[in-house]
């Protein structure tokens, strides 16, 4: 299980709609640190928490996981 | 706010948190921890050395109290470091921190049972050591170890949770962790 990785585009999104982490922890019922953990790649989130990220970002779930890392804006 | 929303508040801005930020702090917690429930330990082998004595009952006491002292300091601020993990009703975890409790749990469950395992091993020695057929314990035993053993049981996870955390994402946003990717640990 240790070398799953799951890559994801959290912090941008949050970046990019001025969303702290302590308001998206809010949002999806986290601890304010697990939205940390989940950004930094130390956690990955269960489908449940995975498909609640995306409803809230109002994206599809492969806008913000991938298993492959995303490529870098601009290139 | 109920008894458990206070306790979750108190937990999350507890002074010591700053103290225990850093993994190498919070592993010399462990230690010192770990340390604290060695002594319960070696306290039982006092009074098994020279039970029923004053001797036994002042040096057993004198174990306890620095066990006692130095042993509850560093399960609350290794409960707090953990943000409640292990002493919160789940209702009040999110899924990273129920996973983190059952890890927990799991590794204690096998850290008990070879606990268990030596004690086994440990008093079938002592007690067939010169071939006797009769052993004479100390009542003084029975109580302390029964708080040892209670002891081990209730402490080993919140140790192996403490020794476990990993640095907590800062609280304030800070520019330099926003990465577009990231890995699983």
């Amino acid at each position: 299980m240790s070398n799953e990785v799951v890559y994801n585009r959290i912090p941008m999104l949050r970046a990019e709609r001025g969303i702290s982490r302590k308001d998206l922890a809010a949002a999806l019922g986290v601890h304010y640190q697990t939205v940390g953990y989940l950004e930094r790649g130390e956690y990955s989130p269960s489908l449940f928490l995975a498909l609640k990220i995306a409803e809230y970002f109002e994206v599809p779930v492969e806008v913000v996981f991938s298993l492959h890392p995303f490529a870098r804006l601009g290139s | 706010m109920n008894r458990w929303e206070k306790q979750r508040e108190r937990l999350e801005n507890m002074p010591a948190q700053r103290l225990w930020a850093t993994r190498p702090a919070r592993r010399r917690l462990v230690a010192v921890g770990v340390a604290a429930l060695c002594l319960l330990w070696a306290g039982l082998v006092v009074i098994v050395r020279y039970a029923p004595s004053d001797l036994a009952r002042n040096v057993y006491l004198s174990m306890f109290a620095v066990s006692l002292l130095v042993g509850f300091p560093v399960m609350g601020w290794l409960n707090a470091a953990a943000r409640g993990a292990l002493s919160l009703p789940e209702r009040f975890l999110d899924e990273r921190q129920l996973a983190e409790r059952r890890r927990a749990y799991t590794s204690a469950h096998r850290a008990t049972s070879v606990v268990l395992g030596v004690l086994f091993v440990l008093t079938n020695v002592v007690s067939h050591a010169d071939g006797q057929l009769t052993l004479t314990i100390p009542m003084a035993l029975v109580a302390p170890l029964a708080l040892t053993l209670f002891a081990t049981h209730y402490t080993i996870p919140v140790l192996i949770t403490g020794w476990r955390l990993t640095d907590p994402p800062p609280d304030d946003d800070d520019p330099s962790e926003i990465q577009v990717t990231s890995k699983d640990a």
